[in-house]
């Protein structure tokens, strides 16, 4: 396999080529001047400069195949070695040429194949030397500058390829961050669009699921199906939809991205679904695995941040804002106490107090809120406590969550839907339990309605319904209750909190 | 009088509080302090019947220092942690009251004399709560400060719009500097203070003579 030549080795060939260039010139020019154009210069001159024509019209990749620079640089040094010979061996003005191939030996092979045909070279020029009777001294300036050259372009030679190496990295490591940040950018434009998404209500993903399950319980009739995500607190049921037959065919499928799995459909079908059927809900349910898998991304990115700035924001309002509108509201009290003479201005202050004890109370629910504000929907928790209640009648839960309620209210409607749906599933006789509603953070009306024996609101039987537990719960988070309900009709429950 | 302490770090509101608790004719503030710890220490050196606890504090919950003090001082909790959770805390530490700081005056200075008067609106339900502070509405005064007799009052008086020489308050009310030395004598003793501009502060702040 042939190495790439970088940059810089090409530019040092080129160099070493014109260099070549160089001496052979100078050699020329010595050679006439000394031998004054005799028969052996001028054969000499030719065989230089066949070698200085041939290195330099040689490929480049030549020197970089295996035991390429060896023969090119052995053979070189012999041509050159005949031309030195021919013009007078170690003093000969070939000299400086016959550098050049200890030198392509150095910088493509490195400093030991440099070294080793420079003393090939200088061996060679010391028995040349001494076959034309001159003393092995004169050979001598000739080693030594092989060895010089060998050194000095060793040492450069190591010196660029470090320099080259650490602009390898240094380039590697730029293109690596700019792939990050890229990458980050794309990351930040998707959880930008994401999270205008969700702020305009267009990425509701109890709405995505809901409209999901029902795009797949229309392919098949009759099946029923609950569509669920995994949550920090678990399973979490965003749809369910239809009523499972018990001797129907259940499916268990994940909602999978990639590289995670986000959550699961259970699908109760009247007829076995066929590998194509599967085939047909996985094509559904992908991209929305893909959307959950995003929207937990997000949720996790902004969560932490949200955490944090709600935390500071619960800090301030309990330490700062809540104790000074206590303070201002004892202000008032002393103040109205003052004015006990002029009863029209102590009315206003009463009333001015009131409003402050309200707002305190306000701050006080608003830090509770920042406080405890991540758990499990309502539909989730009422999924969890109805699916308990198992076998007839099945309670069937429609509710449109948009947002959960406030936690200060969440438990207690969990506590009065699930008591009114175990009443109708226990007491009522109905063939059906169906709880549904509409859910918006602080506003929201719900209703367990059953088509059971119903009974007189007026007159509450004995032990089983706790219709006074369910008022009591209701009236502490400011909702009210209504029981509907007739002597063999039916009962309909409605708690409703808040209002738009 | 029922001598209070407070301790709440917020200042502003333990300010308003006391301010506003001086304000009535039988309770005074005896000190403000800003943590639990402080508030065991406080009390040691200045004893109190009821302390106002606030709960979450920089320098010591409030909570656990009502358990500390508890057998000399009854305490109310005051705090805007007023949920379930907390209230159990400070019923389990022995706290007497529990309220948001939103609570009007009216309020909490009738859950002060009930408290100081022994009783524990813990135990209650809002209801009955509600019903009791009813009957700890009006404050009473002390019974030195109710024994005045008129002509003490009558000194008392003069003494808040600033008429104190002995001789002159003789004159005012036609009687010997002996007998206004005895009557002084007496209205110290009963408002338990020392000089008469104490005397006529105090008479001010319980609203038996005016200053003007």
């Amino acid at each position: 396999m042939l190495a790439t030549p970088a940059p810089w080795e090409t530019r040092v060939h080129r160099t070493v080529v014109i260099g070549q260039w160089v001496a052979l010139t100078i050699g020329i020019v010595s050679s006439l001047v000394q031998s004054r154009g005799s028969p052996q210069s001028l054969v000499a001159m030719g065989i230089a400069g066949a070698y200085v024509v041939g290195t330099a019209l040689a490929p480049e990749e030549w020197f970089w195949r295996r035991f390429g620079v060896e023969s090119i640089c052995l053979t070189g040094a012999l041509i050159v070695l005949v031309a030195m010979t021919l013009t007078g061996g170690a003093t000969s003005p070939y000299l400086l040429l016959s550098m050049g191939p200890p030198v392509f030996a150095t910088v493509y092979g490195g400093f030991r194949t440099g070294l080793t045909t420079g003393i090939l070279s200088g061996a060679m020029l010391t028995l040349v030397t001494l076959a034309n009777g001159a003393p092995v001294i004169d050979a001598a300036p000739a080693l030594a500058l092989y060895l010089i050259f060998v050194l000095l372009v060793g040492v450069i030679r190591r010196l660029l390829e470090d320099i080259h190496q650490q602009a390898t990295t240094l380039a590697e490591e730029k293109e690596s961050a700019t792939k990050r940040l890229e990458r980050l950018e794309e990351i930040h434009g998707a959880l930008l669009r994401l999270s205008e998404d969700m702020s305009a209500g267009r990425l509701n993903a109890i709405e995505v699921a809901a409209d999901t399950l029902e795009t797949i319980l229309e392919r098949f009739p009759g099946s029923a199906g609950k569509l669920a995500v995994d949550g920090e607190d678990g399973r979490v049921v965003l749809a369910a939809r239809g009523i499972p037959d018990e001797s129907g065919h259940v499916y268990e499928i994940p909602l999978s991205t990639s590289d995670t799995t986000v959550g699961n459909l259970e699908l109760t079908t009247a007829q076995p679904m066929s590998t194509g059927d599967l085939a047909q809900v996985a094509a559904i349910i992908h991209p929305v695995s893909v959307a959950f898998a995003n929207l937990q991304l997000l949720q996790d990115i902004v969560g932490s941040a949200v955490v944090e700035e709600r935390v500071r924001l619960a800090r301030e309002m309990h330490d700062e804002i809540g104790p000074s509108l206590a303070s201002l509201g004892l202000a008032l009290d002393m103040t109205a106490m003052q004015q006990a003479d002029h009863p029209d201005v102590a009315a206003d202050l009463h009333v001015l107090r009131s409003n402050v004890t309200k707002l305190v109370e306000d701050v006080r629910a608003s830090v509770a809120d920042l406080r405890n504000a991540r758990g499990p929907t309502l539909t989730a928790r009422v999924l969890q406590t109805t699916s308990a209640l198992g076998g007839e009648p099945p309670v069937v839960v429609d509710l449109e969550e948009r947002r959960p309620p406030r936690p200060t209210q969440i438990g207690e409607l969990t506590s009065i839907i699930t008591e009114a749906a175990r009443n109708a599933h226990t007491h009522s006789g109905a063939s059906m339990v169906v709880i549904s509603g509409q859910i918006d953070r602080s506003f929201g009306s719900c209703s367990v309605v059953d088509d059971g024996v119903g009974f007189d609101p007026e007159h509450e039987p004995e032990g089983h319904f706790g219709l006074v537990g369910m008022r009591e719960r209701a009236s502490k988070i400011g909702a009210t209750i209504k029981f509907d309900s007739k002597p063999g009709v039916g009962t309909a429950v409605t708690v409703e909190w808040g209002s738009r | 009088m029922i001598r209070v302490m407070i301790a709440d770090d917020h200042q502003l509101f333990a300010d308003g509080l006391s301010q506003a608790l001086n304000s009535l004719p039988d309770t005074r503030v005896v000190g403000v302090v800003n943590s639990g710890p402080d508030l065991v220490t406080s009390l040691d050196s200045q004893p109190a019947e009821v302390a106002i606890v606030d709960i979450e504090m920089p320098g010591g919950d409030g909570i656990e220092s009502i358990s500390v003090v508890g057998r000399q001082t009854k305490a109310i909790v005051v705090s805007m942690h007023a949920d379930d959770q907390q209230r159990e805390r400070a019923a389990k530490a022995g706290a007497r009251g529990f309220f948001s700081k939103g609570v009007p005056l009216a309020t909490l200075a009738a859950a002060v004399r009930a408290v100081a008067d022994g009783q524990n609106l813990m135990e209650l339900s809002d209801e009955e709560r509600d019903s009791l502070l009813e009957t700890y509405g009006e404050a009473e005064l002390d019974p030195g400060a109710a024994s005045l007799t008129p002509r003490e009052r009558e000194i008392l008086q003069l003494l808040a719009v600033g008429v104190s020489a002995t001789d002159e308050l003789a004159d005012r009310l036609y009687i010997s500097q002996k007998t206004v030395k005895n009557h002084l004598a007496s209205i110290f003793q009963k408002l338990a203070v020392s000089d008469r501009t104490q005397a006529a502060i105090e008479a001010i702040r319980l609203g038996i003579a005016r200053p003007s």
